[in-house]
């Protein structure tokens, strides 16, 4: 007991928070990331290694589901809080380190959980784990010994009015979405030499590479839905071991057969605009193949009378850092949350002098230029095409210099020196570009492009999020 | 119970295995104490007036005890589907191979393992990380630490033979692979002074492989964490520390190899060794938050196409010298 204890008290002085923000309550989202960091706390970007899921705002119906999943991925011991005005911050900090301490709570929790985490979207409950199909990991067995067979998409043909999987498409969280799915040419199984299956249709299969089918039921397939694909060479089992299908595989850039992994990346994703869903088709670490949704909007928060132009302008600098962040410059992400910080504290001459010397640094460093350099072009023809703002012509690099010289600040505020939000029509066609914008881009350049728009989802109007 | 050798280095018996691994945990401690002032320092709070709250930059000090202490209690979550077998070799192979790394690394006058061929055995086990992060990111099944593992043999690809090469510098310059002699053979000028090249090269090779600092995309935000995305309790730990003892490894091999050894006046030779150790594991920790990360793709070029030649000349410039000295 005396151990427990003790390292309950230690790791409670070092927890790890998820910070989830809910569409438009971004102020709350940055005083939390705050309150955390100034305890010795530290964010984190993955459920793996948070002690603490932190919900800025009062979240949607699709987005509690989504959170709710991303706390069954958390590995315990585990407090929940619900953040829904920045007054109670404090206490709410206050309260998950007590219960972090405490021993016995955390004893009861892990009794009744499983070690993985539940992929039918029944939390908690689910006892049987020899089936279990999950979005959140699934497997790429495609790549290596199982290369000769396709996966099938699960959507359409197997599972459908599976209610124990009818968890595995929701569109995911950051890392948890990972729907593997064929991309249109399904090959087939062989249907006249059908497998013996489980009772529920789920063979598991195991690393050796024995095949299993996942068809959805006992009681005959849904073979319309295998129409017109090829039965030729393949050995054409659809795989699913656990349930999860195996990734597909389309023509990379080269033109060679690769697999495509299914990933959504949003909207419990760190240094991403909220309540952003892209989910992308990757082949490698390419996205070949784009679809974008803004999760519904909530009332969202009360921002209160802050001064609308100070808060503008820390908003831009956040994007800035975001930006840092992901080019892996640590202190340079530093620098701007403290900019960021001292203008929402109202301390607008040191943020200025602060502002000025991070934009020296940024314009200096080769290291970064070169880093960044062609990262996420937009060009003038792309722009136009799409009805974007001037402002981002160029690559990440001059997208976080404009934000950093103050010139998209400018260009937001009106005649008498007011800050806006930003145009809901910039927002818009920003997030209706996406898909377009981010194909045969690889995975971390994706994020910088999409941080170094600035995109405020918030500003997209209710009637433009559907369509 | 030693043997003298002829390069004056004693091996010391096997036992002292376990104060080597000590050693390299302390060394791995301070490394990682030293980055947490560092990142307590940059985040500290603007409302105390840059001087943070009660703690400011030294609450930094403790950050490796809370955080073992907390990944310790931390249960460990096992993804569905997961190749749970691979994963734990890959993410336990860290520490194993950077204590292999220190084996042959002389502290001062004594070594474990005093290999005729130290410098391929080290080299052997810095390729080696190749498959343990690439394991570490495969095994979890999911797409984020499939990434990082991809990013990380991307890496490998444009660091390893510029790496290989500048091992081979002070190698030819001391015509012994035997890290001892080669400790020896720098009498009065450190090989750092003279093929600043390689030295150069071999620190990035020393920061790629732990991967560490601008090389840490593998690891990077942007997926997540990439291989450490799955990662929780022990698991974690053992990545997180192994990724410590690996740059603790690359600084102490460069001093035998570059910065002339035990070799300094007053100090016992244990003690310089020591202190050079420790000075180069400090500039490598520091700089992780300075400088950005190198793109993976970006660096494919700079490896080939600069790096490797100039780790090429540079041995021929070596090799000339070694020969015109005959």
């Amino acid at each position: 007991m005396g151990v427990n204890q003790l390292l309950a008290r230690y790791a409670a002085r070092r927890a790890h928070v998820l910070v989830v923000e809910v569409p438009g309550c971004w102020t709350l989202r940055v005083a939390a990331e705050r309150g955390v960091t100034d305890r010795g706390w530290q964010v984190t970007g993955t459920p793996a290694d948070a002690d603490a899921l932190l919900v800025c705002g009062s979240p949607g119906a699709d987005l509690i589901e989504l959170v709710d999943r991303v706390w069954d991925q958390l590995p315990g011991p585990r407090v929940r809080i619900e953040l829904e005005d920045i007054a109670n911050l404090d206490e709410a900090l206050e309260s998950a380190a007590a219960q972090l301490a405490d021993i016995d709570r955390h004893r009861n929790d892990a009794l009744t959980r499983q070690t993985s985490p539940d992929p039918t979207g029944g939390h908690e409950t689910d006892e049987h784990r020899a089936d279990e199909g999950m979005d959140h990991h699934a497997r790429h067995e495609g790549m290596d010994h199982h290369a000769r067979h396709e996966g099938m998409d699960h959507a359409d043909t197997s599972h459908a009015g599976h209610a124990g999987h009818a968890g595995m498409h929701h569109a995911g969280m950051d890392h948890s979405g990972q729907e593997i799915m064929d991309r249109g040419e399904h090959s087939s199984p062989d249907h006249s030499a059908p497998q013996a299956m489980d009772r529920s249709g789920h063979e598991v299969m195991d690393r050796s590479g024995h095949q299993a089918m996942s068809h959805g039921s006992d009681e005959g397939m849904d073979h319309t839905s295998h129409e017109g694909m090829d039965h030729s060479g393949h050995g054409g089992m659809e795989m699913a071991p656990h349930g999860i299908p195996l990734a597909g595989r389309g023509e990379d850039r080269d033109g060679l057969e690769m697999d495509v992994l299914h990933l959504a990346l949003g909207p419990v994703l760190r240094y991403w605009p909220a309540g952003l869903v892209l989910t992308v088709a990757l082949q490698g670490d390419l996205v070949v193949d784009a679809t974008v949704e803004l999760l519904e909007q909530t009332r969202g928060c009360d921002d209160g009378d802050d001064d609308l132009s100070a808060a503008t302008a820390a908003r831009l600098v956040d994007h800035a850092a975001d930006v840092l962040a992901l080019s892996g410059w640590a202190d340079g992400a530093s620098r701007a949350a403290r900019v960021r910080d001292l203008l929402l504290d109202g301390r607008s001459e040191e943020a200025e002098l602060a502002l000025r010397r991070l934009h020296r640094r940024v314009a200096r460093s080769w290291l970064l230029r070169w880093s960044l350099r062609g990262a996420g072009r937009l060009d003038r023809q792309v722009l136009d095409r799409h009805d974007l703002p001037a402002w981002l012509e160029g690559d990440a690099y001059d997208r976080l210099l404009a934000i950093l010289d103050g010139t998209l600040l400018e260009s937001l505020q009106d005649r008498d020196g007011h800050g806006a939000a930003q145009p809901a029509g910039a927002a818009t066609a920003m997030v209706r570009a996406l898909p377009r914008l981010v194909s045969g881009l690889d995975l971390a350049e994706v994020r910088l492009l999409v941080a170094s728009l600035a995109l405020d989802t918030a500003a997209v109007p209710a009637e433009a999020r559907h369509g | 119970m030693g043997e003298p050798m002829v390069s004056g280095v004693t091996t010391v018996a096997a036992g002292w295995a376990v104060f080597a691994a000590v050693l390299l945990g302390l060394l791995a401690l301070f490394a990682a104490a030293l980055d947490g002032v560092a990142t307590a320092r940059a985040e500290r709070s603007v409302a105390a007036g840059g001087g943070g709250r009660p703690g400011g930059g030294r609450r930094g000090l403790a950050v490796p005890l809370l955080e073992a202490a907390r990944l310790l209690r931390q249960c460990r979550r096992v993804p569905v589907a997961s190749d749970v077998l691979l994963w734990r070799v890959g993410v336990a192979g860290l520490p194993v191979l950077a204590l292999l790394m220190v084996a042959v690394v002389p502290l001062g006058r004594w070594t474990l393992f005093d290999l005729p061929v130290g410098v391929v055995w080290f080299n052997a086990m810095d390729v080696a990380v190749w498959a343990a992060v690439w394991l570490a990111g495969w095994g979890p099944n999911s797409a984020h630490s499939l990434v990082g593992g991809y990013r990380f043999l991307a890496y490998g690809l444009a660091y390893e033979l510029p790496l290989m090469f500048a091992l081979v510098a002070p190698a030819v310059a001391a015509k012994s692979l035997r890290v001892g002699d080669i400790a020896a053979a720098q009498d009065g000028l450190w090989f750092a002074v003279w093929m600043p090249v390689a030295f150069l090269i071999y620190c990035m090779g020393a920061l790629a492989f732990s991967v560490w600092g601008p090389f840490s995309p593998a690891l990077g935000a942007d997926v997540a964490g990439g291989v450490s995305a799955e990662l929780s309790g022990a698991d974690r730990l053992l990545l997180l520390a192994g990724r410590y003892a690996l740059l603790a490894a690359g600084a102490a091999f460069a001093v035998p190899l570059f910065l002339g050894g035990g070799a300094g006046p007053l100090l016992p030779a244990w003690a310089w060794s020591l202190l050079k150790t420790v000075v180069l594991l400090a500039v490598l920790v520091l700089l992780r938050r300075r400088l950005p990360a190198v793109r993976p793709d970006r660096f494919m070029e700079v490896g080939w196409l600069i790096l490797l030649p100039a780790a090429l000349l540079q041995d021929l410039v070596i090799a000339l010298v070694a020969i015109g000295r005959q």
